[in-house]
């Protein structure tokens, strides 16, 4: 009886060791979690069973998270789910076949992340494919609970082979990016290192020569580098990290903490759009209000370009330039001219006042309105006198900061592990 | 036929006027110059306006249409309003004082002589010209004085008391920082008030035909100068009696003294951000009123068409009267001001850019 029972034991622990840790795929975990409130608590428990139930049907498991924000330590919601998927519990049959949907509100963050062993169960084309649906119907006024359905359906239909997604080519990275970047070693560029690079070519030679007489100026104030970059294509990146990559890759940046910014316009057709990277003591400089401000003067030229107008992104571009030299000196940027407008209200105020005075120097006559100067003097007797507290009231407002933000899209680290801020948009 | 009185030189017997220039009464005969008091003591009538007195109430009724008067000098008959006092024979051109509008309860208390003689009147009104940019360029030479009138117009000088409380609400402003918070405290206050004060002899004009916007404007005259009524003194000028009584004029007065009370009482809200009245409960408790008679000279001008009346303060040289704006010289100001004012504020905006 006690051999029996010692090999019992052996067989099961050896059976437990051969067993991966996502094969014990765990039906107690929620498949919904929906702090966006999103869906009513019967909708999220219908959806709830019903991945558990097609989960048997299809040998894939399904997680959907939508979260108001980010736990502490996790920057983007594929992180996250990367992490729920590691901890355990998600994740079907011997190779752990999972699908997870987060969206992370704060940061308007939407991911879909597959696995399968140590690959991914869904191509890059099912993948956009899936994420396209859910961020259809939070852009239309539609019920979000449907969609997760559908969401769910066409998960395993792409798994199953039912659907076919279009795929494409996977974007080769840039000429200039390092082949390996975890050995890549930071170096300071020579001077003559061009800033206007006009990779996308939508700037003239004239204003590619102008450009870089404002930059060469700046970089001489200000002992910072500034650069330009214009892109055909994101290379299947964020913007942030195509401008802070090249920023890096290239070689920019002065001093030990590489000081400077760099301007990069992105035509890729799939996603057009531009974004400022800035870096070391430019990333102090550029606040949250400089940010704004400089992208709320670019983005008019940008779309004007993008519409077809002739000039209208080298226009922009001396603009943006201009405005990082009034940004650098510490004066507000505005869209309009202040002197000018300076001028025409002290135009409207002087001229209308001096009119006025002069047309009230015209009529002099007038009912008296008052009986001051027959006030007898010393004959005023204030008898009563009492001023009585009756309550107080208290408006706070809070305080703008004056802390340096870093720029408008908070920080981020490069491929190359620099840290770097900034800001940019869609056009 | 009612009395009218002409004075005459006791040297030569020609007909004497009052000189605003010497303030005495002179002979354009003969020359001679006689004090004002010398003509009083062949005028003894010592009866004078009396509040209460409803002589002039009773009068109210003869104070329209016409009165008919016969000359002294020439005997011609003189038509005249009913509330005139005195006047010139359109016949003789001399100077009648028509004593019945100025005697017994109609007699005023006292008369501000005139200061400012009618030679005088060009300079002083040519000085009121200076620095009125937007007169049009033609109206100096383009004018005509239709009508020049020495004129004393009847005014009621009220002395009154105000008493009375006021309740007011305040509120004082702190501001101090708390946190990341800018905070600001807005403290209520209830404030009473009860006092009294005094006012002395405020005008009004007794006239309706004169505007009260204009006769205001004249204002301040110099009571120092108020000397007892004589007829003397309205030789040679034009008078009215009044025909607007002190019951009729004291609601003006009254919204003057009771606006300068609250403000007073105002005044007395001190370290309050702002103030705001709730309650005013101002009143006049006593009041007083003398009959005075004013020097004014009015100038009627026409001009494109239009008269033009200017208002000259007898006793001070005050010019009052609305006068004709140019347009095109508006719009040249306007723009030549407009453009140095933007020249400077571009300038401030370039250096603070």
């Amino acid at each position: 009886m006690k051999r029996f029972f010692t090999i019992f034991l052996c067989l099961t622990l050896a059976a437990l060791l051969t067993v991966p840790a996502w094969a014990a795929m765990d039906t107690s975990l929620p498949r919904v979690v929906d702090e966006l409130d999103w869906l009513e608590d019967s909708e999220a428990a219908e959806l709830n069973d019903y991945i558990l139930a097609r989960s048997e049907e299809e040998g894939v498991d399904v997680g959907i998270f939508l979260m108001t924000l980010m736990p502490d330590g996790i920057d983007y919601p594929s992180d996250y789910a990367d992490a729920l998927y590691a901890r355990g519990g998600y994740g079907w049959g011997d190779t752990g076949r999972c699908v997870m949907l987060t969206v992370d509100m704060y940061q308007g963050l939407l991911a879909v992340t597959s696995y399968e062993g140590d690959g991914e169960l869904l191509t890059p084309g099912q993948s956009d494919a899936v994420s396209d649906l859910i961020l259809d119907y939070i852009n239309s006024d539609a019920p979000i609970a449907g969609s997760l359905t559908e969401f769910v359906d066409q998960v395993y239909d792409y798994v199953a082979g039912r659907r076919v997604a279009e795929e494409y080519d996977t974007v080769a990275l840039p000429d200039w990016y390092p082949d390996d970047v975890a050995s890549f070693v930071d170096f300071h560029t020579a001077a003559s290192t061009p800033r206007v690079v006009d990779d996308a070519d939508l700037f003239t030679d004239g204003q590619e020569a102008a450009m870089a007489v404002k930059i060469a100026a700046l970089r001489e104030a200000y002992n910072m580098d500034f650069v330009v970059y214009t892109s055909p294509s994101a290379y299947g990146m964020e913007h942030n990290m195509l401008a802070a990559d090249f920023y890096q890759f290239c070689g920019y940046g002065v001093g030990d903490d590489f000081s400077g910014g760099v301007l990069l316009i992105c035509m890729d057709p799939m996603d057009r759009g531009w974004f400022t990277a800035t870096c070391g003591r430019y990333r102090d400089l550029y606040t949250s209000q400089a940010n704004e401000r400089l992208n709320a003067r670019l983005r008019p030229w940008l779309v004007r370009g993008a519409e077809g107008e002739e000039d209208a992104y080298g226009e922009g571009v001396l603009q943006y330039l201009d405005d990082t030299a009034a940004v650098m000196s510490g004066k507000k940027v505005y869209d309009y001219s202040i002197p000018g407008v300076m001028a025409v209200i002290a135009f409207l105020l002087v001229g209308g006042i001096t009119v006025g005075i002069e047309r009230h120097k015209m009529k002099t006559v007038r009912q008296a309105a008052d009986a001051e100067e027959y006030l007898v003097p010393g004959s005023f007797d204030l008898r009563r006198h009492r001023d009585f507290y009756l309550h107080s009231t208290v408006t706070r407002t809070r305080r703008e900061s004056s802390s340096k933000s870093g720029g408008g899209g908070g920080g981020f680290s490069s491929s190359g592990g620099r840290s770097f801020g900034g800001g940019g948009g869609k056009f | 036929m009612n009395s009218a009185k002409q004075y005459k030189c006791p040297a030569c017997g020609a007909p004497i006027g009052f000189d605003a220039a010497t303030g005495d009464v002179t002979c354009q005969s003969c020359g001679n110059a006689f004090d004002i008091s010398t003509l009083e003591t062949l005028e003894h009538d010592t009866q004078s306006f009396q509040w209460g007195d409803h002589l002039h109430q009773e009068d109210t009724a003869t104070m329209e249409g016409t009165r008919t008067y016969q000359c002294v000098s020439c005997g011609a008959q003189i038509e005249v309003d009913a509330t005139t006092a005195a006047t010139r024979c359109p016949y003789c051109d001399n100077n009648v004082v028509l004593t019945d509008q100025v005697s017994g309860g109609l007699r005023p208390n006292a008369v501000i002589p005139f200061r400012i003689t009618r030679k005088e009147l060009p300079a002083v009104v040519n000085k009121f010209y200076r620095g009125k940019h937007l007169l049009p360029k033609t109206f100096l030479s383009q004018r005509k004085l239709k009508e020049v009138q020495g004129i004393y117009v009847p005014f009621w000088l009220f002395d009154c008391r105000m008493d009375g409380n006021m309740v007011m609400q305040g509120t004082r402003i702190r501001h101090y920082r708390e946190g990341d918070y800018d905070c600001t405290e807005t403290s209520y206050y209830l404030l009473e008030r009860e006092g009294e004060m005094s006012f002395s002899r405020v005008p009004v004009d007794a006239s309706v035909k004169m505007p009260d916007d204009l006769m205001d404007s004249l204002e301040p005259f110099d009571y120092a100068d108020l000397v007892d009524f004589n007829d003397a003194y309205l030789s040679g000028y034009l008078a009215d009696r009044f025909d607007s009584s002190p019951d009729a004029e004291l609601p003006r007065a009254d919204r003057r003294m009771l606006n300068s009370a609250v403000d007073v009482l105002r005044r007395t809200a001190i370290g309050y951000s702002s103030v705001t009245i709730r309650a005013n409960g101002m009143h006049i408790t006593d009041a007083d009123v003398r009959y005075v008679l004013l020097p004014v000279y009015l100038l009627n001008y026409e001009y494109q068409g239009k008269i033009y009346r200017l208002a000259v303060n007898g006793q001070t040289g005050k010019v009052v009267g609305n006068l004709p704006i140019s347009k095109g010289r508006s719009l040249a100001w306007f723009l030549g001001s407009g453009a140095v004012g933007a020249a400077v504020a571009f300038l401030l905006g370039m250096l603070l850019q």
